[in-house]
Parts: C-alpha cells; structure tokens; sequence
C-alpha cells in the first residue's frame, strides 16, 4: 500500500546517519545532486506506479515520473514546505499525468483511429484478460477526477487524506468522488453481476 | 461542484449506490487493472539529470546588484523638485510685479553690496529700503538666510499696503528684495548642489543625507 507523508514527515534514511527532510529538501533546492538522488528513491516508486495506474503505460509512467521530478526539483523555491515533500509531489505527479491524459484526449478526438491509450494496456500483466479489458475500459470511462480517485484509493491504498492533498479537494470530496465511481463502474459492469454476486 | 482544476463529472447523473459486496470486488479487480512492474530507477534517473538545466544550482546574490527601487534617488529627486518649484515661484512673482530678473550669480552679488542691502546687523524694525538681506555666503548655514528671507517677505506686504508717499521708490526696492531673495535662493541652491555633488555617493551616510534634506527644505 502507497502512503504518502501528511502531517509531520518522517526523516530520510541516509547510508550512515539520519538527515531531516526539511535539510534535504534545502540542498536539494541549491541543486546538490546527491539530495536530489535521495530524495528521488524515497519517492519514485509510489510516484512510478501511481503514474502506470493512471497511463496504463510504461513509457508513459517513465516519462511522467521523469517530468514530475523535474518539475518538483526545478520548482523547489517555490517550495514553502506546509505540506511533506512527498505529498508536494504527489500534486505534480498527478497534475502532469491528468494533463498529459488530456493531452492525448485531444489528439485521439482529432486522430480517431489512433490506438486508446487506457482501455488497452499492453504492459500490464496478464490476469483475467477479458474481464481486465472489462475494467480497464470502464475505469477509462470515469470523468478523470473519479478516475483518480477511484485508482489512488482502490488500486494503491492512498487514503483520502492522501488522495484529497494530491487532488487539492477535501477528504469528503474524495470520498463522494470514490463513491461516484463505484456506483458508475457497477452500472457499466452490470452484466458481469454474477462475479460479485457470487 | 467542488473547486478543483479536475473534472469530476456531472453530480445529476451519478446512480445512488450502496452495494458493499461489488464495492469489495471491484477494489480486487481494481489491483489487477494496470498493474505496475519493477520501477526502472536508474533509467529514470539518468533521464531526469540529463532533462536538469545545467545551471539549476542557486547563484549567490551579487553584493552591490541592488535593485532601481532601494537607489538612493529620492531625495535628490526630491530636492530638484523642490528647486524647480522654487525658481519658478520666484520668475511668476517678478514677472507678474513687472521686474525682470538681472541673470546674476554669486560672485557678483557678492561683489555688488549695495549700501541699501550690505549690512547683516539691521534692526528687525527697519523699513523695507533698508532691510537688510542675511549673508549670501554659500558656506553659512541656510538656516539663518532663510529666516531673513522669511523676514523681508514678511515685511513685503506692508510696504505694498502703504499708500501715497512709497510711491515708486517702494515699488523699487520691493523689486529690489524680490532680485535678492531670489538671488539668496539661487546661491543657496547652487551651494545645495555643489555640496551634493561634491560629497562621495558611495560613502553617503545617513547624517550626511539628513543634512542634504534639512537643508533642501530651507531652500524650498
């Protein structure tokens, strides 16, 4: 389960000692490279496959999550440190990935044959392969705020504390939004009622 | 709906819903939906390095870079506004009494010293003719030439209100202190500016500019 930091962030493990997030986050943002890197392992991986469950796509999770470091490294100025580095990030991260989505909304409206990015996913693994398209073409169906709350809480176990600081909306929110998605997902999946009837 | 840059859809269209059971079925099959690989740190991580500006470090502050807005230029500006005011207060005054000012400087005040206008040590009750002038030296403190320009100015009004007799010759030597405190204002400012530009930009200090002001609001 992914978890992000909300009130007081834990410190940093350092090979050798432990150095506070907020010092990190300072030579970060004058550019020493060996904070940087500490900070990018701490955190690419929950950035990494929130960007796969929203893309369905692995160049595109690589690329997205190379953006939203960029962005967050080149940016840290304007880094006030009210919310943890993680959850500052998390905000990119999913900012660039819904752009990006949008992005390529627009050209598949204007390019129509252009493969679906969301209802196919060539590089997830194989499970139940129908059902998952099932799914996966339901879940692409959501608006893209439901989209991704339904994906940060039920496919990666983000809080809605979590989910509401990334999305900048209220825990509420989130939660109506989760509830929204569920109930439109049991109506484009109706006729699979007997998988979770049974 | 809520204040988010996110479309979260339409609210009227959303069906009520209360089914705990697919709400657990779908959080599995939600697991199965895009199911990330191994993260591909260090790829990622050359692409970010490679994709960082070369010059992302924060230079230091330039030390003597300092922005137009904290220049010291307000009090100059402040006194050459009060300067401009004065000269032209002064040419509307002469030019509406019907004298015209003689182009003179300092010096030749100085050197003039007019039996009428020489002496410093006149008593405050003097007559107009004979009111004397404070001293036009650049290196006395304006202070005291102000005070005695405020004195004949005060003492213009009565020698206009005094009728008859004046005549022409109040009309003259009214003339004659309105050419002399212009010209005392004219030495004052000249004085004021030599002395700003003579004293070192670099090493201003605040006393020295608090006299520059003080003495910027006298000439004014």
């Amino acid at each position: 389960m992914a978890r992000m930091e909300t009130e007081s962030p834990p410190p940093v493990e350092v090979p050798g000692r432990v150095t506070d997030q907020r010092e990190l986050v300072e030579r970060a943002r004058r550019g020493d490279p060996a904070a940087q890197r500490v900070l990018y392992d701490a955190h690419v991986d929950r950035i990494y496959r929130l960007t796969f469950r929203l893309t369905g796509r692995e160049h595109m999770a690589r690329e997205l999550t190379q953006d939203a470091f960029v962005r967050a490294f080149a940016g840290l100025g304007s880094f006030r440190g009210a919310s943890a580095f993680g959850t500052w990030l998390h905000t990119i991260a999913v900012s660039v990935t819904l752009n990006e989505l949008k992005r390529l909304a627009r050209q598949r409206a204007r390019e129509a044959p252009l493969e679906d990015a969301l209802t196919e996913s060539r590089d997830a693994r194989p499970s139940d392969p129908l059902l998952r398209q099932r799914l996966a073409a339901a879940i692409a169906g959501l608006p893209e705020g439901c989209r991704t709350v339904f994906l940060m809480h039920d496919a990666e176990g983000y809080t809605h504390e979590e989910i509401a600081s990334a999305l900048g909306v209220s825990p509420g929110t989130s939660k109506a939004q989760l509830s929204r998605s569920r109930a439109k997902l049991r109506v484009a999946l109706a006729d699979l009622a007997k998988e979770w009837e049974t | 709906m809520t204040n988010t840059p996110y479309d979260f859809g339409d609210d009227d269209v959303t069906p009520p819903h209360d089914d705990p059971r697919f709400d657990a079925w779908i959080a599995r099959q939600a697991a199965n939906v895009n199911v990330p690989g191994a993260t591909p740190r260090d790829d990622i991580w050359t692409a970010i390095r490679a994709a960082q500006p070369a010059t992302h470090a924060i230079a230091p502050p330039t030390p003597r870079a300092l922005p137009f807005r904290r220049r010291n230029w307000r009090m100059p500006a402040t006194i050459a506004a009060a300067l401009l005011v004065g000269v032209g207060v002064e040419r509307f005054l002469l030019t509406r009494d019907g004298a015209v000012p003689e182009r003179t400087t300092a010096s030749q005040v100085a050197s003039r010293s007019p039996a009428t206008v020489a002496t410093t040590t006149a008593p405050p009750n003097d007559s107009p003719a004979t009111a004397a002038p404070p001293s036009t030296s650049a290196s006395e403190p304006a202070s005291s030439g102000r005070a005695a320009q405020a004195r004949a100015s005060s003492r213009i009004p009565a020698t206009r209100g005094s009728t008859g007799v004046a005549g022409s010759a109040d009309t003259a030597a009214v003339s004659r202190l309105y050419r002399l405190a212009a010209e005392q204002t004219f030495t004052q400012a000249e004085a004021l500016l030599t002395a700003y530009r003579a004293t070192n930009v670099a090493a201003r200090d605040s006393v020295a500019a608090r006299q520059l002001g003080s003495w910027g609001r006298d000439v004014l």
